[in-house]
Order: structure tokens, then sequence, then C-alpha cells
């Protein structure tokens, strides 16, 4: 019985080795960020940024760069990735990447197509990585902009970008699928998000300027980028990118509103604050006759944070004024984004024509083939409600009991 | 050796674990109704309901002779000739499905999770465990099954919370619903979804003869259908809502691909190795049911116990998971055009339906005859 056992136990060891598949974590490097610039020679130019784990211990502290970053040019994603190893000593692993950088002249030119469909079939790429545009300066700049905190430039823009998302809404929260999905559907374009380099990328490179305490380079977010299919059509601000996600799904932002009535003009420029907080958006769209209507309902709550008016907060009746101005306000807002992307690109980004889709499932088959046509054409009409809740911690602003000092 | 046949006993738990894993196995791989779209789950929920009527017309073919398998009664039906010849085509339909189920699997591991490891190690090593199982008996896969349904269960009901709670689910993806009218619908019901998982379920036609309270097999299985139909519609639900209907049309493996967006607290991620253990868990059983219904009817024609040929079959099925296709496209699309309509309609239904009127002819008579079996 023993012996049996014992040549069973052998026998299992040569069959649940599996060591085809093992590699060990000393023979791999951890990509972070990718970066594709058009090739000069080949279709592309593929720079990734792989990390140095040992620096990122907290023990042994290391002086060196965090990152290490190869360049190298071919036809396809996984042939140049699988051919790195001519520069590089480990083999890379693609799944905990962080960040793709796309060149504008690529995804102008080129479109990014051909590549995402590599990264979609990969099943070592997560769905949880950015697809960045860059905006200025080639993509293979931004993987090596140091950063003190973070260490990893693509954690950083990564982190970044959650920060972003969750206090401002400055990132369209575009994943590989969405984006892909977005290309394939005739209701939605897609967008991605765009970043620039701020200062001098050739000195950001420099470990040695994360010992300054203003760094000499730094990646900024640059708002939405549209595309037509999968080519890059245009840009939209950061501020018409917080817009957007409010149509959308909005986590919290912050807006500024003149104390005036709309347009009338104030003598001195005052504002208020508020923090939205929750919202709630739906999109309908729908037909009268043969004109296309999009109607966006948005509900958001709000908390004041800064009062220059000389308003008395500890009245209702100033709350529910308040709360009308800011609902035309942030009303006008959005429609001015929407209206920006009807006339500047014709191309449905926010998702009406997917909208209606659902809702009038035999009109939607109808005008599938020019929906951004009838998206260009269509009415816009923008329903805000903004409830304010409550004021911090006080109630008056003490501005409105300094003693009057000008002509009040 | 001993050569007395062994009476071996499923109990009636084992008999619902083993129909439950059985349905929801291949179903986790692959996916149903992937081609309706939003529509699917409505799909699977008019099969599931058909599902539990098949399984009603077997277990009723099964009660005109009590104890007796599907081999059993067709010899009864076609005389010892001809019953023994179409149950030779049972065993080669058996063990051929047994093979395209295995071979999902094994190209679930390949992609995902073993990318250079040869894929006939997998089908070896899986089969090694399947052939030693069934070997052991019936009642050592139906305790296998009883050991392992409560993590298959909870597993698969968690995966819902988890890519609920991950904020991954958009229920705006079920809309619009029927959008192309019931006709999509019905055409893929009737033969895909009706075939397969719900028609396959005539392999439990060699098993639950062997289940002690016979008797109530019907009204266990009959429930456990409709148990697992609605888990099928749980799964086809997250799969449309998390993946979305254009995605869901690209995806090889939607509920692995549904699995790979859960990320709780920062700290739950990368969970999708949990279904590949549900998934595991389905194939074992499903192809240790087909094998082992292949390998009873083998011992009817040849009148061998089953377990002398446990080792030469297994082998014969690992090599053949990898001999039925040259690659994944011919694999799928087998499966979609050709195995429906050439092989389970004729096997789970016109073979059926054929011996029936002749079963109850025969068993008819014998029951006039001799009054013992005692019909109740």
């Amino acid at each position: 019985m023993k012996k049996r056992i014992f040549i069973l136990i052998c026998i299992s060891s040569f069959l649940l080795t599996g060591c085809w598949d093992s590699t060990e974590l000393n023979d791999v490097s951890i990509v972070t960020g990718i970066a594709i610039d058009p090739g000069k020679e080949k279709r592309y130019r593929l720079t990734v940024g792989y990390v140095n784990a040992s620096i990122l211990s907290p023990q042994i502290p290391f002086e060196g760069a965090p990152v290490s970053v190869m360049t190298l040019e071919g036809n396809s994603l996984p042939e140049i990735s699988a051919r790195m190893n001519i520069g590089v000593s480990r083999k890379l692993v693609f799944s905990h990447t962080r960040a793709l950088y796309i060149n504008e002249e690529v995804a102008k030119n080129d479109g990014v197509g051909s590549f995402l469909d590599s990264l979609e079939r990969n099943p070592q790429f997560r769905n949880d990585f950015n697809i960045l545009i860059t905006k200025g300066d080639s993509a293979e700049k931004f993987p090596t902009i140091n950063d003190p905190v973070e260490r990893v430039p693509s954690l950083k823009v990564q982190k970044q970008i959650k920060s972003i998302l969750k206090n401002w809404g400055g990132d369209p929260r575009v994943r590989l699928t969405d984006f892909i999905d977005a290309i394939v559907s005739q209701g939605r374009s897609p967008i991605a998000s765009s970043v620039t380099i701020e200062g001098n990328p050739e000195k950001g490179k420099n470990v040695e300027s994360n010992m300054e305490t203003k760094a000499p380079a730094r990646i900024l977010l640059a708002g939405i980028a549209v595309f037509e299919k999968d080519k890059l059509a245009g840009y939209l601000s950061l501020e018409d990118t917080r817009n957007y996600l409010w149509t959308q799904k909005l986590e919290s932002t912050m807006v500024t509103i003149p104390c005036g009535k709309h347009g009338e003009e104030l003598k001195e420029k005052l504002y208020f604050d508020l923090a939205i907080m929750n919202n709630k958006s739906t999109i309908k769209t729908f037909y009268k006759g043969d004109q296309p209507h999009l109607k966006v309902d948005i509900y958001s709550e709000a908390r004041l944070t800064s009062m220059q008016c000389n308003e008395d907060l500890s009245k209702k009746e100033t709350y529910l004024d308040l709360e009308q101005k800011s609902s035309k306000y942030v009303k006008d807002m959005i429609v001015a984004t929407i209206k920006k992307v009807q006339d500047e690109f014709g191309l449905d980004i926010f998702g009406f024509g997917e909208a209606l889709h659902r809702q009038n499932y035999q009109k939607a088959k109808e005008v599938e083939e020019k929906w951004d046509e009838e998206f260009a054409r269509a009415d816009v009409d923008v329903n805000v409600h903004v409830a304010i809740r409550r004021s911090g911690i006080r109630n008056k602003s003490f501005l409105s009991e300094v003693p009057a000092n000008k002509e009040d | 050796m001993k050569q007395q046949k062994l009476m071996e006993k499923l109990s009636l738990w084992q008999l619902a674990v083993l129909l439950f894993t059985f349905e929801i196995g291949s179903v986790a791989v692959v996916g149903v109704g992937n081609d309706l779209r939003q529509d699917a789950w409505i799909a699977v929920a008019i099969s599931t309901l058909l599902g539990a009527g098949i399984v009603s017309f077997y277990i009723m073919l099964l009660k005109r002779a009590p104890g007796k398998n599907l081999f059993e009664l067709m010899t009864i039906s076609f005389g010892k000739w001809l019953g023994k010849g179409i149950g030779l085509l049972y065993v080669f339909y058996f063990f051929y499905i047994a093979e395209r189920v295995l071979r999902d699997f094994c190209e679930l591991i390949t992609t995902v999770i073993f990318e250079n490891t040869p894929i006939e190690i997998i089908s070896i090593t899986m089969m090694g465990v399947i052939a030693y199982m069934i070997y052991l008996g019936l009642e050592v896969f139906g305790r296998t099954g009883e050991i392992f349904i409560p993590y298959v269960f909870t597993f698969t009901i968690l995966i819902g919370f988890a890519t609920f709670f991950s904020g991954e689910m958009d229920f705006k993806n079920l809309l619009p619903v029927m959008a192309e009218g019931s006709g999509p619908i019905i055409q893929h019901i009737f033969p895909r979804l009706l075939t397969f998982p719900f028609g396959e379920l005539i392999t439990f036609m060699v098993i639950i003869p062997y289940v002690t309270q016979f008797n109530k097999a019907g009204k266990v299985s009959v429930i456990t259908v409709l148990v697992s139909g609605m888990i099928i519609i749980y799964g086809t639900v997250i799969e449309i809502v998390t993946l979305g209907t254009e995605q869901l049309e690209r995806t090889v493996f939607p509920l692995l691909s549904a699995a790979r967006y859960i990320s709780l607290l920062e700290f739950i991620e990368r969970v999708d190795l949990v279904v590949v253990f549900i998934v595991m868990f389905g194939i074992i059983t499903k192809v240790s049911v087909f094998f082992f219904a292949g390998l009873k009817g083998l011992e009817h024609i040849t009148n061998i116990s089953y377990r002398y040929m446990v080792l030469p079959m297994a082998t014969i099925i690992s090599y053949g998971t990898i001999l039925i296709s040259d690659n994944f496209a011919e694999h799928i699309e087998e499966g979609i055009r050709f195995i429906p309509h050439y092989m389970h309609v004729p096997f789970q239904f016109i073979l059926p339906a054929l011996f029936a009127p002749l079963l109850f002819w025969r068993t008819k008579k014998q029951k006039r005859g001799s009054d013992t079996n005692g019909s109740k």
C-alpha cells in the first residue's frame, strides 16, 4: 500500500508541475505605461515603461530611476513587444498596464482600431487602464515624466485621473471596452481622455527632478478627445468634459455661479460656489414628426461652499433663489456643450442614439445609418434641477455683517 | 476479479446536484443565446420551461420499465439486435459530445490561463481525473458532486453580486426588449437552445434508473431543471448587463469576461479564476455523465462490466478531444451549424419519439402478462 502511494506521488509530481507556464517573478518586468507614436520606417513606434521593482521597496532606499523605458519600431504591437527583449533583460508582462498613451498623429491619420484589437484580444490586458491621447509632445515622452510622490509616472497619471473623477470630473471615464463598444455602436461616438505635458519634458525625464519642489515637468489632463469611428476628430476643453460627464454619470464637481441674474452685468464680479454631490441624469431621444429631440433630465444635490453675494443664507427664500440661479446656469452650460459638439463635430458622443435605440427601436433602425446628421440637427432640451441642501458650518456670510463701506 | 454486477445507488440529492452542475457547466464556458443580444435571457426562460417538459417526457419513458436504463429500454422496444445497434449509435454520440465538452474547457484553459501548455496535457489530466472517478463508480461521482456543489452554487451567485457592487452593471443594456419580435427567439430556441443544454439531459436516462427513490426522481429532476434554468438566466443577465450587447457578441467566454470586471474595495480583484473553478467542476460533471452514459451503453452491448473499458475509452476521448477540430472557429461552428441539427435533434427527440410508442406497446403487453412490477 505504502509503495503504491509512493509511486503515485512520484508520478503525480511529474504531472502536476505545470512547467510550461511557470514564470518566476525575477524573470519578468512589469509594464505600467505604453506609448504609441507613428514610426519612421515601420508603422508604429512603441515605447514601454517598465517598473524597476527594487526602487519601490521601502526597506532599501536605492538611488536610480523608478522606471526604465525602451522604444522600438514595428508594424503591430504584439510583434514589437515580443521583440522588446533585444534591449530589455526580462520578459515584459502587460497585465498591470496603467496608461496607454497614443500620439495624436497616430490617432488622427492612422486610426486606433488596428492596435486596439490586439489589446482587447490579449487576455493579459485588463480593462482597467486609461486610454490617453497625447497633445503636443510625442507620446514616448509621457512614460518618462517623473513624479516625486508616486514615482512611477503611469501610476501617477492613473491616480490623478481617479482623483479628478471623484472630485471634479475631468476625465470621460472611458476604458478599453467602452471605447471599442462606442466604435462599433451606431448610436455613440467614441471619446478618450487627452493629456499634455506642462514644462520641459527633457528635465522631467531626469530622476533628479524629483528633488525639486516645483516639478519641471508635469502631465496634465486636457479634456476629451473626440473620435469619428477610430480616427481623432478634435478636442473638447476640461469644462466641456465635466459637462459631458454631467449628462452621463458625474460623481461630484464644483461650480462657481455669478451672483447676479443671468446675463446681468454686476459692477463687482461676485460668485457663489456649489459642491455638487449626488447626480442623476436620464437621457431621452424622441422624434416629433421628423424633428429629432434630445432631452436630458438632471437632478443634482449641492452643498454651498462659498458665498460672496450679499444674501441671507438663513432664509429659505435665498436657497430657492440660489437654486433657481444655479439650475439655470448649469443648464446653459450643458446646453452650450451639447450645441458645441453638434456644431463642431456632429458626432454623438453622449449616446443619444443608443437611448433612441432603447426607447424607440423601429425609429432607431430607420435613422441608424445617418444618425450623426440627425444628431447634429436635433433640438436640445436640458432640464436641470439643483437642490441646495446645506451651507457648511455657517449660515450668513460674515461679508454681509461687515459694516457698510460702500454705497450699501 | 469479482464478476458480480455492483448495484450502485444514487440519492435524490446527488441526482439533483449532478443535474444542476451538468446544466450550468458548459453554459458557464461559452454562454447561451449570445446571438440574441439583450433577449437571450427570454429565450433561456422559455427553453427552461420546454426543457422541464422534455425531462418529464424522458422520465415518463423510464417509468414504463423501472430500473431499466436508456439502452435497456431500446432493447425492449426495438428487439435485441436493432436495439443494440441503435444503442451503439448512442454510445458514439455520447462519447463525441463528451469530447466536445472537454474541448470547450481545454480551449478556455489554453486561451486564458496556460497559454504555453500543450492542450493535450490538459485534456489528458482532466480525463485522468474523470476516468478515475467513473472507475470508482456512480456513488463516488455523486458524492464528489455533493462536496463541490456548495462552492459552485455560492460562487455563481456571488459573481453576480460582486459585479453589481463593482458598479459595472448597466441594466439599460437589457433594453429594448424583443425589438425584433419573437421570430429570432423562436428560431434560436429550436433547435439550439432546446438541445443545448436541456435536450442533453437524455444522458440522465442512463443515470436516473440508479436512483434509490426512483418514483420521486421525476419530480426532483423537473425541479432541478427549473432551478438550474433560473441560474442560467441569472448568468445570462449578468453577461448582458455587464458586457453590453456589442461586447457580448464578440466575446468568446462571456461569463469569464464579465467576472474580469469585478473589483471590490480595491482588494477583491481579478477573480476570474473563480469562474474557471465553476467551469471546471461543471465540465468534470458533464464529461463524466456523457462518459458514464457511453460506458453503460458499451456494457449493455458487450455484456462486459464497464470498469474494464474506462481506461481505453478515456484514452480515446482525451485524444479525440484534440482531433475533433483543427481550430477554435471550426469547433464553435460545428457546435452551431452541424451538431444541433444532425446529432442533437435525432438523438434527443426523434429516436426517443420513435421508440416511445413501441415501448408503450411492449410494456403494456408485459404488464398484462405479469403484474409483478406493480403499476402505481
